[in-house]
């Protein structure tokens, strides 16, 4: 059963052959590997955007979901605004 | 044909493969045109056209790539057959495969009707030539398997169609669209293309070119699958992601599969457009003649035939020329064989009794005349050829048949026995949206109530569907109703997107075409809602195909004409003698209700002050009641001039020749083609084309443009500029009022006739044209009216004495039973044919012996139809639901128990409701007394009212519109019907804004109007300035029936 909650999180991109990770507060989670990636507009008809979702593989086995808005022309994921949606433990 | 290796450089050819235009009903949201547009913009050169289970857009989806400089390639996504059907990509290369997906749709038809058309494997692998098939899109059955991480039931689904076109003809695509499960799809579909020896080639599929329209492309699917915007759908997008990604992101996105990319491309660059349009080919059937004879000699022949039947031995002079130059122009054009067919159909039906005219430009040409195809004297009355056909415009001939429209069907019968059926097809069209369509479908997709909308739809003036918002403040019945405007602005918003989107494919109401091949190999054909074929191109895509088109009409004038005539004695249309006074004299009181085009009440007002008194009144009447003319100020200057109470006077002396007989008024588009070439000295086919853009381009540039051209010439040949610019400023103001002199004539001939028949044989007319409802302007309850009003009397619909139409008894019409609601032509037909010699006597006999069902038989009670059997109409309607064993059989022996009939008022309430008419005298006649005394003024009164008294009068309601008026305002026109007759009333702007909403809302109850009368002419009119709800405060002598007498009754 997936666990939903609605925190910050910062990605830090892999680097010097270390895995990316997500930080949480003061929590860091390694991240082992992007299991799948996709947009959802939303209730536009409400006036919500669009929002890109991560679905990730954590080290510890736990899958989590992170999403961001997506700017108007699609293009862009608007960095600093991720956050954590859900867990699956 | 394969998809190539080696890498793909951003900067390569990408194509867009999976693309859905609106002609993907309720999917796609652009136009073609607007496809090719953004894609042009995006980067792309090839790009394919691939509509669910449709080719219908392909025609302006190449036009417009060919002007783009695009390359297109036009393909489909098939559906398959079974409880769970598979879709597919597939793709034309070049004309082969084109006609192979053409012919496989035509089947999918075949199989699956007109809404659900289905493929089998094996028709998609008897139609594989010259066709690429794309597998594992999304919604296929494959990539279903494979995001459920079932890799050998995904091989199953691919194995068929990896078999039938093998590795150089098809393809697994990769979508890339942002959607869940894409990382375990691609692998999957990799896996695949490793099984089956298949290229991987990126598609992203496209179902709104720009990003920002998801939006109405999720609503369409909400419409599609019959769900409201908070339910989900597998229909409906999940992103913004299906648009036309710039190609720059097309090729980031892949960029890891290069394999892909250069799949794509090889792919884009290998596959081969369709067909050019417009067709460098005309696909024309060839008549069939004796051997050794060609059709130009055919035709000559029978050209000669015509003339010596329609001129006798001694044809006027001149008249061989002008047909020698129609005859070179067609023969030039390759257009023998088309008016050999045409006469051929014409002549079929004169040799079987069916009634005939040819209509529209076609009467402008001489040979049609001499063919037999018109009954226009082109010669005699001096038309104009070109205005039909011409070397420089190049068009196809257009030429329009109007038949009986009982017959029509058994003309389109002959047409395919005669050139074999897979020859000939309907032409197909779409109803597109407009806003109340929209506000039904998509309302109920934005969670509005059936009720509300339908409210809402009916609430609303019928215009373009992107019309409401703008124009809101233009109508009354809109303005304050500002809660609406907010609460519905995404579907008004929504509606305005889809304007002119097709929703519905349908038939052409007469266009057939007919080719030298079959023509399932032109376009799909499916099956149409009448049983026939129908070509799924519209008219336009058919001739940008090559295709001849012949239109077919059903004309009910011409029904009502011909049920006149065989009423009466034989012979009695050679009575109809031309210019008789007592006809033109009804016309000049504007007493035309009934009369064919000349009935509306613009028209009733035009003829009680035109004064007409022969056949070239009627012909100009036709053309002077259109928008053009009347938005152009032309009707009071021609009638004046007609009147001689202005003096007619022309720009130039050079124009006095053409408008003359219009009184120096440009009334016909033949006379802007003899101005322009007169006095331009324009060849007659360039004057067409410039009537042309001036009629349809309007754009200011464009106008400006012509006007220059016009002008330089007209100088040229010594014109002054002033004069010169006077007389085009003269025509542009015409240009959007054109109408053809030959249409009109061809109009104003049928127009005399049918009031010669009205004046003399009234009975027989009438009868006539109620059997023929629906047609005309005015409905049944106007027209019985009309005839009472001339003191004719009916007859109430009786089993034993109907006949199926309305027919004339001793001078009265009795009602045919086809007019009651509900029981239909068959039916009644049935009920007379069956009918006992002694007659049916009892209900159970009408329902046993008459074949009639339950509802029906209600329905014939309510409308007296079996009063004449004795029984109460409540007690027959209580037996009509008993079992058929409890009916009461036998001898008419009806029960004459104490029970209480329904009473008069009720009686007759009934019978309004089931025949749509009263043929009862008016229930206003009783009342008139008591009105009178209140100072209301009837219809009849009204005509000795001097111009400019007050009057108040009241009646039921008719027909409010809004036309377009002189001045541009907005004004409501309507009638009131009363026991005497119409009362015609305007409501200019300050009484519209005060009472539009009263007059458009439903249903409307008795009105009553004050206002100031118009004397114009022999006519009269009420320029309204209050407008209320009857009060209905005085005492009826017919006991409350005034409101129950509405003859507003069913609708048909």
């Amino acid at each position: 059963m997936p666990r939903l909650v609605d925190l910050p999180v910062r990605r830090l991109p892999p680097s010097g052959g270390r895995p990316g990770a997500l930080l949480v507060g003061r929590r860091r989670m390694m991240v082992r590997r992007l299991l799948e990636r996709w947009r959802e507009s939303g209730e536009w008809w409400e006036g919500e955007g669009e929002r890109e979702v991560e679905r990730l593989l954590l080290a510890d086995g736990a899958v989590v979901e992170i999403s961001a808005a997506v700017d108007a022309s699609g293009g862009v994921v608007l960095e600093g605004g991720w956050r954590l949606v859900a867990r699956f433990d | 044909m394969g998809t190539g290796g080696g890498t793909c450089q951003p900067s390569c050819a990408l194509p867009l493969l999976h693309v859905h235009s609106h002609y993907s009903l309720r999917e796609g949201v652009d136009s073609p045109q607007e496809i090719v547009r953004v894609a042009a913009a995006a980067g792309y050169g090839t790009v394919a056209l691939t509509d669910r289970s449709s080719l219908s857009g392909g025609v302006r989806f190449v036009r417009a790539a060919q002007a783009a400089g695009l390359s297109p390639v036009l393909g489909t996504e098939v559906h398959t057959a079974g409880e769970e059907p598979d879709r597919l990509i597939l793709l034309a290369d070049g004309e082969e495969g084109y006609r192979n997906l053409s012919r496989l749709l035509t089947a999918a038809y075949a199989l699956g009707g007109r809404h659900d058309p289905r493929v089998t494997p094996d028709l998609v692998a008897a139609h594989r030539r010259g066709v690429f098939a794309l597998l594992g899109t999304r919604r296929s059955l494959a990539a279903r398997a494979l995001l459920g991480g079932q890799l050998e039931r995904a091989r199953a689904h691919v194995a068929p169609y990896a078999e039938i076109f093998g590795p150089e003809g098809a393809a697994l695509v990769l979508e890339r669209a942002y959607l869940p499960g894409e990382p375990r799809l691609e692998a999957g579909i990799d896996a695949l293309a490793r099984t089956f020896g298949l290229p991987v080639v990126a598609a992203p599929p496209v179902r709104h070119a720009r990003r920002e329209d998801m939006w109405l492309c999720d609503l369409l699917a909400c419409v599609r699958s019959g769900r409201s915007l908070d339910a989900p759908s597998p229909l409906r997008p999940l992103n913004r992601e299906g648009y036309i990604l710039p190609r720059e992101e097309f090729a980031r996105r892949y960029a890891d599969r290069p394999d892909a990319l250069q799949g794509a491309a090889f792919l884009g660059e290998r596959l081969r457009p369709p067909y050019r349009v417009p067709s460098p080919r005309l696909r024309a059937p060839s008549i069939r003649l004796p051997a050794g004879e060609s059709a130009p000699e055919a035709l000559r022949a029978a050209v000669r035939e015509g003339v010596a039947r329609r001129y006798g031995p001694h044809p006027p002079a001149g008249l061989w020329d002008r047909l020698e130059h129609e005859l070179g122009v067609i023969l030039d054009l390759g257009y023998a064989d088309y008016f050999l067919l045409v006469m051929d159909v014409v002549a079929f039906a004169r040799r079987s009794g069916i009634r005939v005219a040819g209509r529209g430009s076609a009467a402008d040409s001489a040979v049609a005349y001499a063919l037999g195809i018109t009954e226009v004297d082109a010669f005699a009355r001096g038309l104009l050829f070109e205005r039909f056909l011409s070397r420089e415009r190049g068009e196809r001939p257009d030429i329009d048949l109007d038949f009986d429209a009982r017959q029509r069907d058994r003309v389109a019968a002959y047409v395919r026995e005669r050139y074999g059926d897979e020859h000939v097809a309907a032409v197909g069209t779409f109803a597109t949206y407009r806003i109340r369509s929209a506000v039904r479908e998509l309302g109920e997709a934005l969670g509005f109530g059936e009720g509300e909308l339908d409210r809402l739809a009916k609430s609303i003036p019928d215009v373009a569907a992107d019309a409401i918002l703008p124009e809101w403040d233009r109508y009354p019945e809109l303005r304050g109703r500002e809660e609406e405007r907010r609460r519905y602005a995404l579907l008004w918003r929504a509606a305005a997107a889809l304007a002119g989107a097709p929703r519905l494919p349908s038939t052409h109401l007469g266009g057939l075409v007919i080719a030298d091949e079959p023509v399932a190999g032109i376009a799909p054909l499916f099956p149409a809602a009448n049983g026939g074929i129908t070509m799924a191109l519209d008219k336009d895509d058919v001739e940008d195909m090559g295709l001849i088109k012949l239109d077919l009409l059903s004309l009910r004038a011409l029904s009502a004409l011909d049920r006149t005539v065989r009423a009466l004695a034989p012979g009695a249309e050679g009575r109809v003698v031309p210019d008789d006074p007592a006809t033109y004299a009804r016309i000049r009181r504007g007493e035309t209700i009934g009369v064919f085009q000349l009935e509306s009440p613009a028209q009733r007002a035009l003829q009680a002050r035109l004064g007409a008194e022969r056949l070239e009144d009627l012909v100009h009447s036709v053309a002077l009641i259109r928008p053009g003319p009347i938005q152009g100020n032309m009707v009071d200057p021609y009638v004046r001039r007609r009147r001689g109470e202005e003096a007619v006077a022309y720009l130039h002396p050079q124009l006095e020749p053409i408008l003359a007989k219009t009184y120096g008024v440009v009334l016909f588009q033949e006379q802007v083609i003899e101005i322009a070439v007169r006095v331009a000295g324009f060849a007659p086919g360039e004057a067409d084309r410039l009537r042309r853009v001036m009629t349809h381009g309007r754009s200011r540039a464009e106008m400006a443009a012509i006007g220059e051209e016009f002008v330089a010439r007209a100088r040229g040949r010594g014109m002054e500029e002033a004069t010169a610019r006077a007389i085009f400023d003269m025509l542009a103001g015409y240009a959007s009022y054109g109408f053809s002199e030959a249409h009109a004539a061809a109009f104003g001939q049928t127009a005399y006739v049918t009031a010669f028949l009205l004046e003399h044989e009234p009975a027989a007319s009438f009868a006539a044209l109620l059997s023929e409802q629906p047609m005309g302007y005015y409905p049944p309850w106007v027209l019985a009216n009309e005839a009472k009003r001339r003191g004719l009397a009916f007859l109430p619909p009786d089993v034993n004495r109907s006949e199926v139409a309305c027919t004339v008894e001793e001078g009265r019409i009795r009602l045919g039973l086809a007019l009651v609601a509900g029981v239909g032509e068959d039916r009644a037909r049935r009920i007379v044919e069956r009918r006992p010699p002694g007659g049916y006597a009892s209900l159970a006999d009408v329902r046993v012996v008459g074949g009639v069902d339950r509802a029906s038989l209600e329905q014939l009670v309510r409308a007296g139809a079996l009063d004449a059997l004795g029984g109460s109409r409540r007690r027959m309607l209580a037996e009509c639901a008993l079992p058929l064993h409890q009916m009461r059989l036998g001898g008419g022996a009806w029960e004459r128990e104490q029970e209480e009939d329904f009473s008069e008022a009720e009686r007759r309430q009934m019978e309004v409701e089931v025949l749509g008419m009263e043929w009862r005298p008016s229930a206003w006649g009783p009342l008139r007394p008591a009105l009178r005394r209140a100072g209301y003024t009837s219809s009849a009164e009204l005509a000795a009212v001097p111009t400019g008294a007050r009057v108040r009068c009241v009646g039921w309601p008719f027909r409010p519109h809004r036309p377009p008026t002189r001045s541009g305002r907005p004004a409501a026109f309507f009638s009131l019907v009363d026991e005497g007759g119409l009362v015609d009333c305007v409501c200019f702007a300050p009484a519209y804004r005060a009472y539009g909403a009263l007059l458009f809302r439903r249903p409307l109850p008795p009105l009553e109007v004050e206002g100031r009368v118009e004397v114009r002419g022999e006519g009269r009119e009420v320029i309204v300035d209050r407008v209320r709800p009857w009060p209905g405060a005085l005492a009826s002598p017919a006991g409350g029936s005034h409101f129950s007498a509405s003859p507003r009754g069913r609708s048909r």
